[in-house]
């Protein structure tokens, strides 16, 4: 049977070929769109989750990272140092700014950041070591053509770039991250412009370590009683918030979109599989004239329909990846995930559910035709 | 040829639907996806766009309200509503934030409205109040729908509590809902008492408002000045990050595929009905003939397949406003028309390379199968 099904799909290459690109377009798309909307989640929760921080402290009443304005009190570092359980505490400022360079304008988030809150990920170069120094996230970089050693201006001043990360943008906004101390001289200075300076908190976060045997639940309590102006959270916890305000503002269009994709792509399929065996029933009914009876038929049917669907899971698969590290060579600022999230079950699903019935829908006729007929030329 | 052309496409009724739904389907993808992306491309910037203003003034150095902040001493006000081709002069203090409501935190633009004021704040009403008063706050009705609140209900703006006054329409974007409240609170939230953030400038009837917009940056009062048309535009290329620009490369691929699905759609269709051409070429057709049979069929069902997309999507879009209000859906003429166009084109291409081959085809070779 198993040769039968590949021999007759090789015999039919021209057609077979067709039929795989269509079902591979088909799945591609499927899995692309569901690659938009994991990379997008995947990108809001990875920001705050790689703060290095066992918990971090933001301004009563602020539960995200992204897009949030939250400002402590400079009185917080020592009050969360009296804490019992706590080790350090570095303080992190988080400022929108919009970047431009050679009439390319980009919004960032600055972070400003002592020791703890450096980049998780370094494509290229080096963590900051010395003042005016940044590390630009790589959708920048590639945005404004700048690579380490190049020198950028940040909120009026000069910095050089020495590292270049990944996995830094979040709620479509990259991240600059910059010495915290550099931040205070350029406030001090004067040097920071009017609109920024008029609403820029000097203190957006405190990121707390804790001392090795410390309970993070109990250290977290203590904190937030201490620290009565201030809320505690686990990066994780940060990370959820701004997914789920992401899901939120975003949700309801990409799930649309995706829900489009499906309906419409595993329409595609079947339409597609049912096309490919309308066409053949000729063939199906001279094996059906040669003895086979409804079940041989059914097999063949459905084994080529599997065997089609498979080529085409592989290449619909393979044009999602390369589309999607495409989109990412054109768009630095988005991860597209084709395969996170039970994507690939979920494609597969469908595409063998629609496409069953597709393949399935054309049997009757094939079953219906009288064998004499066939011999005889009948238009089948 | 051609009467031959339609006879022979409907005499295979079912290859024939299914040659124009797969077409349908593919180009169905593609119009909705960018009708969402239209949809959202205009909606970002609705408040810009309907606000009222015809010169939007601001900080020097800003030119967007997405991502920005602008805070101008208040006494501005005065300054501009003296100026030559000004007519009215309303100044609205602004910031992103978030906004509370029955356990659900929104991503918002806060505006903060004076009392009294004619334009600037929501636009159109879907229940109550336009403007709030002290203590009180307008937001979009889709936030209030999908949040469980309504008029009557507490909200919360940093720590300040407030109340829903009013349901607006229009004012809800994925990247950027617009919630209204008086000034005086939002100036609390900013500690910000005599800053304003923008001034929306109204101008005199007949006079340009780049005229106005230039007056206003020659004053010496350190404003940035703006026409609507050129901030609407400022702020939507920045907006754009905002998620639009994912909808877009969405649109991108849904169209890339629809053109492939499209053009295999036609391609096979030429394919299975190779024999019954070189049969009617070897019956005398010339190869023009069946050259232009083959571009004929293939423009029928690339016309089904796209009246049917068009149909669906039309039809889906009321269905949309209804059961998924914050995705806002724009189909325009001119893109709609694109499609046909695009679809046509790739249609007819697809169909001239294996229509040539059998056009080509020795006539002995159709009787031999």
């Amino acid at each position: 049977m198993l040769q039968l099904v590949i021999g007759t799909l090789r015999y039919h290459g021209g057609r077979t070929a067709l039929s795989v690109l269509a079902l591979a377009a088909a799945i591609a798309v499927m899995l692309l769109f569901e690659g938009f909307r994991s990379g997008l989640w995947g990108q809001l929760r990875a920001m705050p989750e790689q703060l290095g921080a066992d918990l971090v402290l933001s301004q009563s009443g602020v539960a995200n990272f992204a897009a949030a304005r939250s400002s402590l009190p400079q009185k917080t570092r020592r009050a969360a140092l009296n804490v019992e359980g706590v080790a350090s505490a570095h303080a992190l400022t988080s400022l929108p700014i919009i970047f431009e360079r050679h009439d390319v304008a980009t919004p960032v988030q600055v972070i400003a950041y002592v020791d703890v809150g450096a980049p998780a990920r370094l494509a290229a170069g080096r963590h900051i070591d010395g003042p005016r120094e940044v590390v630009i996230d790589r959708s920048i970089a590639i945005d404004h053509a700048l690579a380490v050693g190049d020198t950028l201006e940040v909120l009026g001043w000069e910095f050089e770039v020495v590292g270049i990360s990944s996995g830094t943008a979040a709620m479509f906004t990259p991240a600059v991250f910059a010495r915290y101390l550099d931040l205070v001289e350029l406030y001090a200075s004067g040097d920071l412009p009017d609109e920024v300076a008029s609403d820029t908190p000097l203190l957006s976060y405190m990121l707390v370590r804790l001392e090795d045997d410390a309970q993070p639940d109990v250290v977290r309590d203590r904190l937030e009683a201490a620290l009565p102006w201030a809320d505690a959270h686990t990066p994780s916890e940060l990370g959820q918030a701004d997914e789920a305000m992401g899901r939120r503002l975003m949700g309801p269009v990409l799930g649309l979109l995706v829900g489009l994709s499906y309906l419409i792509g595993a329409l595609v399929v079947g339409l597609t599989l049912f096309g490919s065996v309308q066409a053949r029933v000729g063939d199906f009914a001279v094996i059906g004239a040669l003895g086979g009876d409804a079940r041989t038929l059914s097999a063949v049917v459905l084994g080529e329909a599997l065997g089609l669907t498979a080529i085409s899971f592989l290449v619909g698969l393979v044009g999602a990846l390369t589309g999607a590290a495409v989109i990412e060579w054109i768009q630095p600022d988005y991860v597209v995930s084709p395969l996170a999230e039970g994507a690939l079950p979920r494609t597969a699903l469908a595409v063998l559910l629609l496409g069953g019935l597709g393949a399935l829908w054309p049997l009757r006729r094939v079953l219906s035709i009288d064998p004499a007929l066939v011999f005889k030329g009948a238009s089948c | 040829m051609l009467s031959w052309a339609i006879r022979s496409l409907l005499a295979e009724r079912g290859a024939l639907v299914a040659s124009a739904a797969g077409v349908g389907l593919a180009l169905l993808l593609a119009v909705v996806v960018e009708g969402i992306f239209a949809g959202e491309a205009e909606q970002i910037v609705a408040y810009p766009r309907l606000a009222g203003a015809d010169v939007w003034a601001m900080q020097e150095g800003v030119a967007n309200m997405h991502m920005a902040t602008s805070f101008v001493h208040e006494r501005r006000v005065d300054e501009v509503r003296a100026l030559p081709g000004v007519a009215a002069v309303e100044d609205i203090l602004y910031v992103n934030g978030f906004l509370e409501t029955a356990g659900d935190e929104w991503f918002v633009y806060l505006v903060g409205l004076r009392d009294g004021g004619s334009y600037g704040g929501a636009w159109a009403a879907k229940a109550g109040a336009l403007r709030p008063g002290p203590g009180e706050v307008v937001v979009p009705e889709v936030i209030a729908k999908k949040s469980g609140v309504g008029l009557g209900d507490r909200v919360g703006v940093a720590d300040e509590e407030l109340t829903i006054v009013g349901l607006s329409s229009g004012t809800y974007s994925m990247a950027n809902p617009v919630v209204f409240m008086h000034r005086s609170d939002l100036g609390v939230v900013l500690d910000a008492p005599r800053s304003t953030s923008y001034l929306l400038v109204q101008v005199d009837p007949g006079v340009r408002p780049a005229t106005v917009a230039t007056a206003i940056e020659s004053a010496g009062l350190e404003l940035a000045a703006m026409t609507r048309e050129d901030f609407v535009a400022s702020d939507r290329a920045m907006a754009m990050h905002m998620g639009a620009d994912v909808i877009a490369l969405m649109s991108g691929v849904g169209t890339t595929v629809a053109a492939l699905l499209v053009a295999f759609t036609v391609y096979a269709g030429v394919i299975r009905r190779r024999r019954e051409l070189a049969v009617a070429s070897a019956l005398g057709a010339s190869p023009r003939s069946v050259l232009a049979a083959v571009l004929a069929q293939s423009v029928i069902v690339t016309a089904l397949g796209y009246a049917g997309a068009i149909g669906f999507a039309l039809l889906l879009r009321p269905l949309l406003r209804v059961g998924l209000p914050e995705v806002t859906v724009l189909f325009s003429a001119r893109s709609l028309l694109e499609f046909g166009g695009l679809s046509l084109g790739v249609a007819l291409l697809a169909a001239w390379i294996p229509a040539r081959r059998v056009a080509r085809l020795d006539p002995a070779e159709a009787f031999a199968g």
